[in-house]
């Protein structure tokens, strides 16, 4: 009997021990409580436990701790916030409605900012931008723009003005991954760069990596520019727009079903073009994009978007001359709660890069385009409050046009032709574990295994030696191998194939409260590569997959940073360092044709790349003046030595400069709020000039002046730099009015530097002397917008 | 033809940029450049008139010099001789002018010449076969709609051997402009069709004389020449360029190999005609 209670009593003594040692989940959604939009990295701080979470990119939360009753504190930039008790003695589904926070004329104390840096997270390297501080900072020919905005943080740069695409941390503009609602985009850029295709009104959220890149991301060396678009006001339909001098744009949003279901439609339009034909000018230049997006809460676990984007720029010359070109993106995405713990989204996404020329004086029409079917399914696990799993899928296939050339009538004396199409098949796998190790340590480690499959129907070249390119050693010249046969593949049967195991990892260490030192690495790889021999892509650039001649480029970037927060938060200040390199990094023969060339391999050769640098960012985040001042010292750099010792390589196998390399780059950027009636911003930008290469002869060849070089991009052009300034006037009077509106008027270049977009050098054609010319773009450019909302 | 359509493109890419400034200009700025050590320049351009005998020929050697500088160092005292299968051509100096001519030579379609070159003790050789080209039908006056509106634009039409592939370089020379120009295409999109090359110029008026001639080249020249117009055009600067590049052409020296010859040994057979603009 005694030995029986014993046991009995054990048995009890320890049951209660396990059931004191119980877990409870807390998850939710949470929410801006007027527009019911979802709100992406809020943080739900557990004051007891010193420990928290935050939402994803669905404003989904889950955190699971021991039974008790517990100060739950949630806090968001730009909202007030939010404490309350919760008792966890079962597991609670509670979704947050936060209110947007009261702009206040003092400075503020807040005693835990949430813009300071997340010291315990092993994130580094990523930088994220809210779309409330993007709309703050002047703006450029009247549009808040977000590649524009990037730019002012260390480490992202672009090659010039006028030249679209963006480079971080001396990566090429084809190395960035552009995610809109997890769709990819080709080309980031409408007009060369005058203005992104992303209508920041649209936006919800976005965020650069730059380093440390998750494992659920791959595809791109360089960086993932991740960027959200609102779901629509589920509450009430508003509208909001904004009218410019060079291009205008409109917001609709509201509920299709309250509380349940949304849309949200934007449209932006260019239209300087219409001025030209008024003064009888036949020639245009405009662009216009349309956002879409429908979303319906199905019910507690499961929610369902459909979202669009179609984006055009358009130029003719007076009917001679026409070029289109643009994105366009559709997916459907479903969200699902598999439990309180398990958080998954399957999209289906289907996008296309159209590129059309028409040359009418020639006869001439061209029509290239990528399109790809993509299916990603990715979960987010989160285990426990020290551990939290990501893991998924992801399949994408392309279907690429390098191009169609057909005659524009019967008298035009072009043949058609199709050069060939292409197919590519990218399947991965990736798994991403985040654990806490102690109260100082976070780790972040992953591994993501990548596949492509090179796919038919084609006929491939074959090559003696598979050799494409041929090496004459005596004029010292690389020429075009002649192919000694071809192989037919058949449709979808895979002609070359390949496949990466890509770990990645982060550690962040808390020095204590105040600071961290955080330390990264990750390898990449990119199976597509954009063959372009200029500086800046133009439209014309064909992105093609790889073979057996272009192989994939292959990337291991490690970065070791300093973090701290002064003054809880008022002031931070980053300090990173990184190193990357690039194996199969694409260079081209002297005078490769690139344009309609059905045989890229015979004018490309392989190198490698690396990029270093040192980058500084310190920030002032609270009171009435606010801003940042960035700075990276950096190198960015190629190198293309011969296949073998014998061959003289590019630049006789010597490392040269890339034309986005930039020594220094310095951008200081701040607001000021006067009152509540006028706010002030401005940026100032000072960047090493681009690396160019100068002459340093010319001879006379057939007549004509022919200038000769030094080794490549050895010399830079002048130095950069430039004040933009801007001014926000709300009336005061608007809180009342049914129609809110304010005025933005900025400056562009305010003392109208004129920086150098190119130095060229050649003969004068009335003196014939030569000469050295500089081409400078915006002079002082003055705007005026005036946005309103309803 | 493909070059055309890119450089007309990127012509006019880059005018729309400006089109977008309210300030956008070209300035002359002074930039300081180095000059390099003299190397040698061989200007082998045997061209043959169709309806001409061919056998007057003319090769030039110079060197190159600092960038700005209007005077062009000559090369004199070199020994020059041209062989094809049978025979040796000598070109014999016109002395202190660095041109050097030859009155016998007999140029045969097809056929491979080796040009040699003797400058202070070294050597230089090239090799290259002499090209045909299809005679010029005739020229077509029209108009261009243009950037700033409507322009005089010429073609000049001629029949493409449909049994290989084709290379041409063109030149244009005119009363109204100093410099010659050039262009060059292939028959990658026109194949056995009748070709025509386009000449637009703004400065172009009625009476005024468009002087056009078309050499048929080799693949090899096409390239060199593909490569130094466009450097020359200046357009080494732009944005949209190819990254500038030391044009190496066709000669070997075969004493000191790191030595090497700007300039090319090219052989065409060229046809010309002058259009007077209506």
């Amino acid at each position: 009997m005694k030995l029986k209670s014993l046991v009995l009593f054990s048995f009890i003594l320890i049951s209660s021990f396990s059931f004191s040692q119980e877990k409870f989940t807390l998850s939710g959604v949470i929410s801006d409580e007027k527009t019911n939009e979802t709100l992406i990295g809020v943080s739900i701080i557990i004051e007891e436990l010193r420990t928290g979470t935050s939402t994803n990119e669905y404003g989904f939360y889950s955190i699971t701790l021991p039974k008790g009753a517990y100060n739950v504190r949630i806090s968001y930039l730009g909202y007030a916030d939010y404490t309350t008790v919760i008792d966890l003695n079962k597991n609670i589904k509670n979704n947050f409605s936060l209110k947007v926070g009261e702009e206040t004329l003092e400075e503020i104390v807040v005693t835990d900012t949430p813009n300071k840096i997340d010291i315990k997270k092993p994130e580094m390297s990523v930088n994220k931008l809210s779309i409330n501080t993007i709309k703050q900072m002047p703006v450029i020919l009247g549009e808040v723009d977000i590649l524009k905005s990037i730019l002012t943080l260390p480490g992202v740069t672009n090659a010039g003005e006028g030249q679209s695409g963006f480079n971080v941390r001396g990566g090429a503009v084809d190395q960035n991954l552009i995610l809109l609602d997890e769709a990819t985009i080709y080309n980031s850029s409408h007009l060369f760069g005058f203005f992104s295709v992303f209508n920041a009104d649209a936006i919800k959220d976005l965020k650069l990596y730059k380093g440390g890149i998750p494992a659920r991301f791959g595809g791109r060396v360089a960086s993932v520019l991740d960027i959200y678009q609102k779901e629509g006001n589920s509450k009430e339909f508003h509208v909001n727009g904004g009218i410019g001098l060079i291009s205008s744009r409109i917001l609709a949003e509201g509920p299709l079903v309250k509380d349940k279901g949304s849309f949200l439609v934007s449209g932006r339009s260019s239209y300087a073009h219409l001025f030209l034909k008024l003064t009888d000018n036949k020639n245009s230049a405009y662009f216009y994009d349309l956002n879409t997006k429908l979303s319906y809460k199905l019910n507690d676990n499961n929610n369902l978007y459909l979202s669009g984007y179609f984006g055009r720029d358009v130029f003719s010359l007076n009917k001679s001359f026409e070029n289109t070109y643009g994105n366009s993106v559709l997916n459907f995405r479903w969200n699902h709660l598999f439990s309180n713990k398990l958080f998954s989204n399957a999209s289906l996404i289907y996008s296309d890069y159209y590129y059309g020329l028409t040359l009418d004086f020639i006869g001439f029409n061209w029509d290239s385009g990528i399109k790809n079917y993509n299916f990603k399914y990715d979960f987010k696990h989160y285990i426990s409050n020290k551990t939290k799993l990501t893991y998924g899928v992801n399949m994408v296939y392309y279907d690429f046009n390098p191009g169609k050339i057909e005659p524009t009538g019967t008298d035009s004396g072009i043949n058609p032709e199709q050069l060939d199409k292409k197919y590519a098949f990218e399947p991965a796998l990736y798994l991403d574990i985040e654990q806490t190790i102690s109260k100082k340590i976070t780790v972040n480690y992953g591994l993501r295994y990548s596949m492509f499959y090179r796919l038919g129907s084609q006929e491939i070249n074959v090559y003696e030696n598979n050799q494409a390119v041929n090496y004459d050693a005596n004029l010292k010249i690389y020429e075009k191998a002649t192919p000694i046969g071809t192989k037919k593949y058949g449709s979808n049967e895979t002609i070359a194939h390949f496949d990466n195991l890509e770990p990645r990892f982060a550690l962040s260490y808390s020095i204590d409260d105040k600071q961290s030192i955080k330390m990264s690495y990750n390898r990449m790889s990119q199976y597509l590569h954009l063959i372009s021999n200029t500086q800046s892509p133009t439209p014309l650039d064909v992105w093609a997959p790889s073979d057996d001649f272009l192989k994939p480029q292959i990337l291991d970037q490690y970065a070791v940073g300093y973090f701290r927060n002064f003054s809880n938060g008022k002031y931070t200040i980053e300090v990173e360092s990184f190193y990357k390199d690039i194996k199969n990094r694409l260079d081209y023969i002297d005078g490769a044709d690139l344009i309609a060339n059905n045989a890229i391999e015979q004018v490309v050769l392989a190198g490698k790349a690396r990029a270093y640098g040192l980058e500084i960012l310190a920030r002032k985040n609270e009171g009435k003046f606010s801003g940042w001042i960035s700075y990276t010292l950096s190198r960015s750099e190629q190198q293309t030595p011969g296949r073998t010792a014998d061959e003289i390589g590019i630049n006789n196998g010597n490392w040269y400069k890339t034309g986005w390399d930039k020594t220094h780059n310095l951008s200081v950027t701040s607001m000021y709020q006067l009152n509540d009636k006028w706010s002030f911003g401005s940026i100032f930008s000072l960047q090493t000039g681009q690396p160019v290469t100068y002459p340093n002869g010319q001879y006379q060849y057939l007549g004509i002046t022919v200038p000769s070089f030094s080794s490549r991009n050895s010399n830079n052009l002048p130095v950069y730099h430039r004040l933009d300034i801007s001014a926000t006037m709300t009336p005061r009077n608007n809180a009342g009015k049914k129609v809110k509106g304010e005025w933005v008027f900025g400056i562009y270049n305010l003392y109208s530097r004129k920086n150098a977009a190119s130095i060229s050098f050649r003969q004068n054609q009335d003196s014939g002397n030569n000469e050295a010319i500089r081409l400078s773009i915006f002079g002082i450019v003055p705007s005026v917008t005036y946005n309103f909302k309803f | 033809m493909v070059k055309f359509i890119y450089k007309i493109t990127t012509f006019i890419i880059f005018l729309i940029l400006i089109l977008f400034s309210f300030v956008s200009c070209e300035d002359v700025v002074n930039v300081d450049l180095e000059t390099s050590n003299p190397r040698l320049v061989i200007e082998a351009s045997i061209l043959w008139q169709k309806g001409t005998s061919g056998n007057e020929q003319k090769i030039k050697l110079t060197t190159t010099t600092d960038y700005y500088s209007n005077v062009i160092p000559v090369v004199s005292g070199a020994t020059i001789f041209i062989t094809d299968s049978s025979n040796t051509y000598t070109f014999y100096e016109n002395p202190g002018t660095g041109e050097y001519f030859c009155g016998n030579f007999n140029p045969v379609i097809n056929a491979t010449y080796i040009l040699t070159v003797i400058v202070n003790g070294e050597t230089y050789t090239a090799t290259e076969t002499l090209k045909a080209v299809p005679s010029i039908d005739y020229a077509e006056q029209d108009v261009f709609n243009g950037f700033g509106g409507e322009e005089i634009e010429v073609k000049f039409f001629f029949q493409d051997n449909g049994a290989e592939e084709n290379y041409y370089l063109a030149k244009f020379t005119s009363n109204f402009n100093l410099l010659p120009e050039y262009d060059y295409f292939d028959d990658e999109f026109t194949q056995g069709n009748q070709m025509f090359s386009l000449y637009i110029n703004e400065d172009m008026k009625a009476n005024d004389e468009l002087n056009f001639t078309l050499y048929g080249v080799s693949e090899r020249y096409y390239n060199y020449m593909s490569i130094l117009l466009n450097i020359a055009g200046g357009n080494g600067g732009s944005p949209f360029s190819s990254p500038p590049a030391t044009v190496r052409g066709n000669f070997v020296n075969q004493t000191n190999s790191d030595n090497f010859a700007f300039g090319y040994f090219n052989l065409s057979e060229i046809d010309t005609t002058t259009y007077i603009i209506q």
